[in-house]
């Protein structure tokens, strides 16, 4: 029975384990990619790269961008091990947030359309709310009556921007690739600095090429196009982090934990530059809103 | 689907040839997502049902019932809390009557067939949701046990516990009494099956023995419970300090 199970069983030359494992009958595919410099620091050639592949092709794209997501380290290695690393990490990328976008966009259009209008749920609690005694108590107050206004209109202008619409499907269409694009040049700027100073030799160039393609993953958020499949926003960020240690462990050729660092500590502190923001924000809010209320 | 569904069995009968040949195969963890795929989808079938039932009104129910339930309050709690309660809770009802009547763009049974399907295909990913995170935490520690898996290996592995998950199908049909108390004890055995085939799986995938196996796959929760359990002690140590300065 096993056999059938293991219709796919051939012995995976990509994995280390198993490389170990099968070593009598696979050739070694465990070296981590050797850069040989070739003038500039940033500007290295693997070593042994004979024909690099310049003009990868949609399909080779796509067959990468899958393996990344199956989470082998064989197409990491294989990225690396091409002519332009970062020019086909970067087509990959770019791919993916686009279908993510277009995804996230059409959902939010499918949302809207089956969605009770939000003009008419905020007249309806806004009416309500207009009816509660202690409301209306504080509606005859002259002073508070205006900051109670702002405030309510800042808790609606908040949740109209959390709300689906049509604004917010465009807004996602345009804005997520470019937010995408931020995210992996800062991780990828900061990871790499750690990663080096932990020893790995990567040079950048390489290195963003592989996180590029470690961004694949977020092909699966094509499947926002329903309503109702929010939580693959968040399978997505587990998987891209999952990648984006590959994508360290294979270029730098650093130990699980030093690839675990390089790729956790950047998130940790931007995690926590925006947490402090949110707090300033939180603070400021009520004197602003007060302060708009007067 | 042959494969698959032989897969679900090996890993039901906790086979360690399964496992092995989970770890060993090319595309193990591929295999293993098709299974997470199809047997997150048949549990979901269940919530299919949803589309028969408004779940606007139900919810309006349920807020006539936590109404009535007021009334029972009365002897233990101050009047003025329960008319307050009482009071906040009609508003909210009569706010979720009121959208419920709201139609839908597209109108309201079209709506609720586009979100239960929705909803039913994007199980797979809200099974996923939790487990990647918490797999990613178990091998954490299994790795600093002395575990020897690669990434791909631990999540095939740690995949193949969602093999006993097609019993939760029926967590999702409308309520009834019956069926509930049915989902709470197959629930209560997928749960506990999977856990073994969790430990198994995490066992064999890292190359560390059981002990270390059930340290990982329970650190994640102990953790868990020691950050709530300061951060309780934080707000209680808290409000002492304000209750004492005020």
């Amino acid at each position: 029975m096993e056999d059938t199970i293991l219709n796919a069983g051939t012995p995976d030359p990509d994995d280390d384990q198993n490389a170990t494992n099968v070593e009598a009958v696979t050739p070694d595919f465990t070296d981590a990619p050797t850069y040989v410099a070739s003038g500039q620091s940033d500007d290295l050639t693997p070593k042994g790269v004979d024909s690099p592949d310049l003009n990868a092709d949609g399909s080779s794209a796509l067959r990468l961008a899958l393996d990344a997501i199956l989470l082998k380290e064989a197409a990491f290695r294989e990225l690396l091990q091409s002519g332009a690393p970062l020019r086909r990490g970067l087509t990959i990328l770019i791919g993916a947030l686009l279908v993510a976008a277009v995804g996230q966009a059409l959902g939010t259009v499918l949302d809207v359309a089956t969605s009770p209008p939000w003009e008419r749920v905020q007249a309806v609690v806004t009416n309500q709310i207009g009816q509660l005694p202690a409301v209306q108590e504080l509606m005859r107050d002259p002073e508070a009556a205006p900051v109670f206004e702002a405030m309510l209109r800042a808790v609606f202008r908040f949740l109209r921007f959390v709300t689906p619409s049509w604004g917010g499907a465009l807004a996602s269409l345009c804005l997520s690739p470019v937010l995408g694009l931020i995210g992996w040049g800062v991780y990828g700027v900061l990871s790499q600095a750690l990663a080096r100073l932990m020893g790995g030799r990567a040079p950048t160039s390489h290195f963003l090429g592989a996180l590029a393609l470690a961004y694949a993953p977020m092909l699966l958020r094509a499947a926002n196009l329903l309503p109702g499949t929010a939580p693959v926003n968040g399978v997505v960020a587990w998987w891209v982090l999952a990648t984006s240690y590959l994508a360290v462990k294979t270029a730098h050729d650093l130990s699980w934990a030093r690839s675990l660092g390089a790729i956790l500590l950047p998130r940790v502190v931007v995690a926590l530059l925006v947490f402090g923001g949110f707090l300033i924000m939180a603070v400021a809010a009520p004197a602003v809103i007060t302060g708009a209320g007067g | 689907m042959a494969s698959i569904l032989q897969l679900i069995t090996g890993a039901l009968r906790l086979q360690t040839s399964t496992f092995e040949a989970i770890k060993q195969g090319r595309d193990g963890f591929w295999q293993v997502l098709q299974m997470v795929i199809l047997v997150t989808l048949v549990a979901g079938l269940g919530g299919c049902a949803n589309v028969f039932r408004d779940q606007a009104a139900s919810d309006a129910d349920a807020q006539r019932e936590a109404l009535r339930s007021f009334r029972q309050l009365e002897e233990l709690l101050p009047q003025e809390a329960v008319a307050t309660l009482t009071a906040q809770t009609r508003i909210q009802l009569a706010v979720m009557d009121e959208i419920a009547r709201i139609h839908p763009p597209i109108g309201r049974i079209p709506s609720r067939i586009v979100k239960v399907f929705g909803t039913w295909l994007g199980s797979p990913f809200t099974a996923l949701a939790g487990w990647f995170g918490y797999a990613l935490m178990v091998l954490l520690v299994a790795k600093l046990l002395g575990g020897t898996a690669t990434l791909a290996q631990h999540l095939s592995l740690a995949g193949l516990s969602f093999a006993p998950y097609f019993l939760r199908i029926v967590d999702a049909l409308p309520d009834i009494p019956f069926v509930a108390a049915c989902g709470g004890i197959l629930a209560l055995v997928a749960w506990v099956w999977g856990s073994l085939i969790y430990v198994k799986g995490v066992a064999i995938a890292n190359n560390v023995d059981y002990t270390r196996s059930i340290v990982a796959w329970a650190a994640p929760f102990v953790v868990l419970a020691v950050l709530i359990g300061g951060l309780a002690l934080l707000a209680i140590i808290l409000g002492v300090i304000i209750g004492t300065l005020a």
